[in-house]
């Protein structure tokens, strides 16, 4: 290397050595306090309250591990989903639909309720709405993950 | 060297270094994904091979990066910097696919062109916590292509071997993009501190290994000979050292002139040569005199202590300096010879 390459080099690891720690330091003092449990039941669930219960169900979704209530407010039907761990799935969204069984594919009429949260939250069903089965579906692979049938 | 347009000029040594390099990458990637496996079955393929690439590019671009200032350091380093560029086109695929693989996963299923998601999908460009990290990596995935892509001595021969060596200098911009990329990025998610513990130690130690070998060159530079030193004997020349100071076959370096120039003692005879190799710019002076031409100590690049000039049919010339002996003492003129005009070399007993 030729003395002025030489001296550039230097001076350009003498920046970094300055930039890249003060970054660094930074970007680890910004970091968001580390979760380590779910608290449901502190934070009040979004969503229309459930002044009737009619149904509660802990291990309808398989190893996604969600507790189930279900209820009435106002005639309308409205269900609870409450993650119980962490659901590393941020791309499910809550579906309801008419038919008692699903397959892979999303029945034609769905209807969407919403995303689901990573703590408890509550949908209403639409107005119609009586048994039929609630839907959880992955964006990312566009695809049914899991569906759990519903009271009449 | 300087003769006709080869592809890859393959030897022994660089088939053993890039078989090397294959084996190591392809058993760095089958141990995490099986060990990723193992400890997190949930996680799926796409993600581990996506962590998988990006590490081992990143580990990589860490061994390439400590490849220079160790081999300033002992010469004993030297058999990896012969073939770094092949590291650095590696690093570069093992990055491509990082990326390529990142892209597909997290942003080819939108409406939005993925690589303007890359840039548009999170705009929270003024919190540090969630800042937009991968424009950061693509940004280094760029400096890298242009690095590989002119990897070659074809662009070498046509840039000039300062132009090619300052354009390649910007691998410091890209690692500095990728050690933010990696703070803003992965350990915003994982909080084990293993990880900021080997991110951090591989920063101290590139910053701090190139800082002391810088700190050594410029310590080398400023003890140069000289009329500014006052050490001037008369017609131009100056003294540099005694004769039996200088191993046969072997160069004592000085710093005249604003550049080094070695003088090579081989034979009986010395002969003094710009220390900078015509190829990459490799340190001339800390090679050794083999079949009766001086030879680089980077890539093997050759030229004859007299002339400067790479034995025929090569085409690489380095500056000559005059050089005598007077009273068991070497003295060189720092003022290098015009081409065609060869120094010549003298006898170690001081006559021509």
């Amino acid at each position: 290397m030729i003395r002025p390459l030489r001296r550039r080099h230097a001076r350009a690891m003498a920046g970094l050595a300055v930039v890249l720690p003060l970054g660094f330091a930074a970007a680890l003092v910004a970091r968001e306090p580390e979760r380590t449990t779910l608290l449901p039941e502190a934070v009040a669930p979004a969503g229309p309250a459930i002044e009737a219960p009619m149904h509660a169900v802990d291990d309808a979704w398989g190893e996604l591990d969600l507790g189930m209530r279900v209820g009435r407010t106002a005639g309308r039907v409205v269900v609870e989903l409450a993650p119980r761990r962490e659901v590393r799935r941020p791309d499910l969204l809550v579906y309801w639909t008419a038919a008692e069984s699903v397959g892979d594919a999303l029945p034609g009429d769905a209807y969407l309720l919403g995303s689901l949260g990573e703590r408890a939250r509550r949908y209403a069903l639409p107005a119609r709405a009586d048994g039929g089965s609630l839907v959880l579906y992955g964006m990312a692979h566009h695809g049914v993950v899991a569906s759990a049938p519903l009271p009449r | 060297m300087g003769l006709e347009y080869r592809a890859v000029g393959w030897n022994r040594q660089k088939k053993l270094y890039d078989l090397t390099l294959a084996a190591a990458v392809a058993v760095y990637l089958a141990a995490f994904v099986g060990v990723g496996l193992a400890l997190k079955p949930n996680a799926t393929a796409e993600t581990l091979l996506i962590r998988a690439f990006g590490t081992a590019a990143f580990a990589l671009l860490h061994v390439i990066l400590s490849i220079g200032p160790l081999c300033r350091l002992s010469p004993r380093f030297l058999p990896l910097l012969y073939n770094r560029r092949h590291l650095g086109v590696t690093m570069f695929f093992l990055g491509l696919a990082h990326a390529a693989l990142s892209i597909v996963q997290f942003h080819l299923f939108g409406d939005v062109n993925p690589l303007v998601s890359v840039f548009t999908s999170n705009a929270h460009y003024g919190d540090v916590a969630d800042f937009p990290f991968q424009p950061l990596g693509l940004a280094a995935l760029v400096v890298l292509f242009l690095m590989a892509a002119t990897s070659h001595d074809f662009w070498l021969h046509n840039l000039t071997a300062p132009t090619w060596k300052a354009l390649h200098m910007g691998v410091y911009v890209a690692y500095g993009l990728l050690v933010m990329h990696v703070a803003l990025g992965a350990l915003q998610a994982e909080r084990s501190p293993l990880y900021v513990v080997l991110v951090g130690a591989g920063l101290a130690w590139v910053l701090g290994l190139h800082l002391y070998a810088a700190g050594r060159e410029a310590a080398r530079d400023r003890a140069g000979v000289g009329p500014a030193a006052g050490e001037e004997v008369g017609d131009g020349f100056v003294d540099v050292c005694a004769v039996d100071e200088i191993p046969d076959a072997r160069a004592r370096v000085v710093c005249a002139a604003g550049e080094r120039v070695a003088i090579y003692r081989y034979g009986g005879r010395l002969a003094a040569v710009s220390s900078v190799c015509q190829h990459q710019n490799g340190p001339l002076g800390e090679g050794r005199v083999i079949d009766g031409c001086i030879t680089c100590p980077w890539h093997g690049y050759q030229y004859v202590p007299e002339t400067g000039e790479s034995p025929p049919p090569f085409t690489e010339r380095v500056p000559t300096f005059p050089v005598r002996v007077r009273d068991g003492r070497v003295q060189l003129d720092p003022r290098p010879r015009p081409a065609g005009r060869p120094a010549g070399s003298c006898s170690v007993k001081g006559a021509p």
